[in-house]
């Protein structure tokens, strides 16, 4: 789906210029462990690399950008790196807190839809109230030990009152609110985060400083080995 | 893989499992880093125990036990950073947003499901159908004598719950996402089917009569000790702790991708059920999940059980209607 004004939330831009300049080849084959896995599918053009990582494993490195393009530009003896990736968990993200919210509303209309349900069954005098019964006392070893006794149901009445506590809905909508702000605040990190950590990789990967790439020799990104 | 040979079974021919504690690798450092990782599960479990048993009324509420339970665990994912038990578990932002979202259901459509159909409305119905009062007894016990009984008698529940979905296909079905998952983190323990984690839920505790105090220090065993069974944190646990309590080290063998070890430690909080009945191994394994680590999408989690479900019908009523024309004799 193209959706140009507003596809800069989940997507990441950019350009990487290599020092000392390598060939297309020597770059492909140096960015290739990045999408040499089981899930991803490749397809190599004459200076674009395109990958769709279908379902990509936790550590993958490019497991938030699971699809995208890498281009590579020769310009006056210069290389650079254009890439344009995109990232599904950060559309979803960005669409969770929509989700909490909706949650939210289901559950208000179900409290009421309660409420009032309570409330036909009291004025039609069927209330079979529940008489809250006083707690019993503890035992004579928490009476030695100095634990507070329990609440009597006058105290309960009244610590209620003094901190305003309201009744207890059915269904709480409080946990929906704050996991949708938490989803708004995780995406904001996200954005900002998650390209950089992808830019770092790619850096990393094209100087052959990651882990996995450190174990190979240098000669093994050998021209070629892309194609 | 050869596999080590425990009771009567192999653990370990499909993938690689430790077992036994000395086999286990141990915290490494200076004398306050070594001392930290070894003493700090017991005693942040005795201060909580301390907090709940003498906290005033007023403190000693729900409310309090969210607010301790979301910073211990917001504490814990600190110490996965700083002390990560393996660098294969880190835990990434994408990560961390899908068992959120998990966790997230958990506190609505899982709550939902509970609030209609969970063990309070059953209990209610069953009480209501033999008119029984509420077990009143159990109240006039000692504080932690009702806490210990509410957290083993849950427990209890949670571990044959737990053994059935391993044994029982169509419980299976409910159960096999969550063990999709190739590491293991805090909020691990929320990833699921929103049907199994309401199975799981289930319990007996409404039958009984007991104080809302008692109630919050079961909570704590939950959290002081429960939590840490989808840790990412090597801890130097003192040996009474592995043999009454499940461990991450427990979990790890239990979500291991060796068949054999996964059907073992089904224990929530403690490990003592499973050691009573022939399911306990003591070790560890790193390489977790299904399908030699595949990672299974939210989206399919949560339709698994039915369409999964579905598929075995279908296949089952085929293989009926499908048998071999009779082979004419020779």
């Amino acid at each position: 789906m193209n959706l140009p004004f507003i596809d800069w939330a989940w997507r990441s831009r950019g350009e990487i210029a290599i020092e000392p300049p390598l060939t297309t080849e020597e770059t492909f084959a140096r960015l290739q462990p990045l999408v040499d896995k089981d899930t991803t599918e490749c397809d190599f053009g004459d200076n674009t690399l395109t990958y769709v990582k279908g379902n990509p494993a936790a550590q993958d490195r490019l497991a938030t950008f699971s699809q995208g393009m890498f281009t590579v530009e020769q310009h006056g003896g210069l290389t650079k790196v254009l890439y344009d990736v995109k990232s599904n968990a950060l559309a979803l993200v960005l669409l969770a807190p929509l989700f909490f919210v909706g949650f939210a509303q289901i559950a208000v209309a179900i409290n009421h839809w309660e409420d009032r349900k309570a409330e036909a069954v009291q004025s039609e005098g069927e209330a079979d109230k529940e008489e809250d019964e006083e707690p019993a006392p503890h035992h004579w070893i928490d009476e030695a030990l100095g634990a507070p006794a329990p609440e009597t149901l006058e105290q309960k009445k009244q610590r209620m009152e003094e901190e305003g506590e309201q009744k207890k809905e059915k269904l709480p909508t409080t946990p929906s609110y704050v996991l949708a702000g938490l989803f708004l605040f995780l995406y904001i990190l996200g954005r900002f985060l998650e390209p950089f950590l992808f830019r770092r990789t790619l850096k990393r990967a094209l100087n052959l400083e990651l882990a996995e790439m450190k174990a190979v020799a240098p000669e093994a990104a050998q021209p070629g080995r892309a194609s | 893989m050869a596999g080590v040979k425990v009771g009567n079974r192999i653990i370990g021919t499909q993938a690689p499992v430790t077992v036994g504690w000395e086999n286990i690798p141990k915290v490494e450092g200076g004398p306050w880093k070594v001392a930290f990782f070894t003493y700090f599960q017991p005693a942040s479990l005795l201060a909580l125990l301390a907090f709940w048993y003498y906290a005033p009324n007023s403190i000693a509420t729900a409310q309090t036990a969210i607010i301790i339970s979301l910073s211990f665990k917001v504490f814990l994912i600190a110490l996965e950073f700083m002390a990560p038990r393996h660098r294969s578990w880190m835990l990434t932002w994408k990560e961390f947003v899908t068992d959120l979202f998990y966790v997230g259901m958990g506190y609505t459509v899982v709550r939902m499901m509970g609030a209609y159909l969970g063990d309070d409305v059953i209990i209610e119905v069953v009480q209501g159908a033999a008119d029984w009062s509420k077990l009143d007894w159990f109240a006039g016990m000692p504080l932690l004598i009702q806490a210990l009984a509410i957290s083993l008698l849950f427990d209890f529940g949670q571990y044959w719950m737990h053994r059935g979905m391993h044994n029982w296909y169509p419980l299976w079905l409910t159960h096999a996402p969550h063990h999709y998952i190739t590491q293991l983190n805090i909020n691990k323990g929320a990833v699921g089917n929103p049907v199994e984690l309401f199975l799981i839920g289930l319990g007996v505790g409404g039958f009984f009569d007991f104080l809302p105090r008692a109630a919050l220090l079961a909570g704590t065993f939950g959290l002081a000790i429960g939590t840490y069974q989808h840790i990412n944190v090597r801890f130097n646990t003192p040996g009474w702790w592995r043999f009454l309590f499940n461990t991450t080290e427990h979990h790890s063998v239990h979500h291991s991708q060796d068949y054999e070890a996964s059907r073992s430690n089904y224990g929530s909080t403690w490990i003592i059920f499973d050691r009573m009945f022939g399911t306990c191994i003591d070790g560890e394994a790193e390489q977790l999940g299904m399908e030699g680590g595949r990672r299974m999408t939210i989206k399919e989690a949560m339709h698994y059980p039915f369409t999964e479900g579905y598929n075995t019908v279908r296949e089952w009523f085929r293989s009926k209607s499908d048998k071999p024309s009779a082979v004419p004799a020779e």
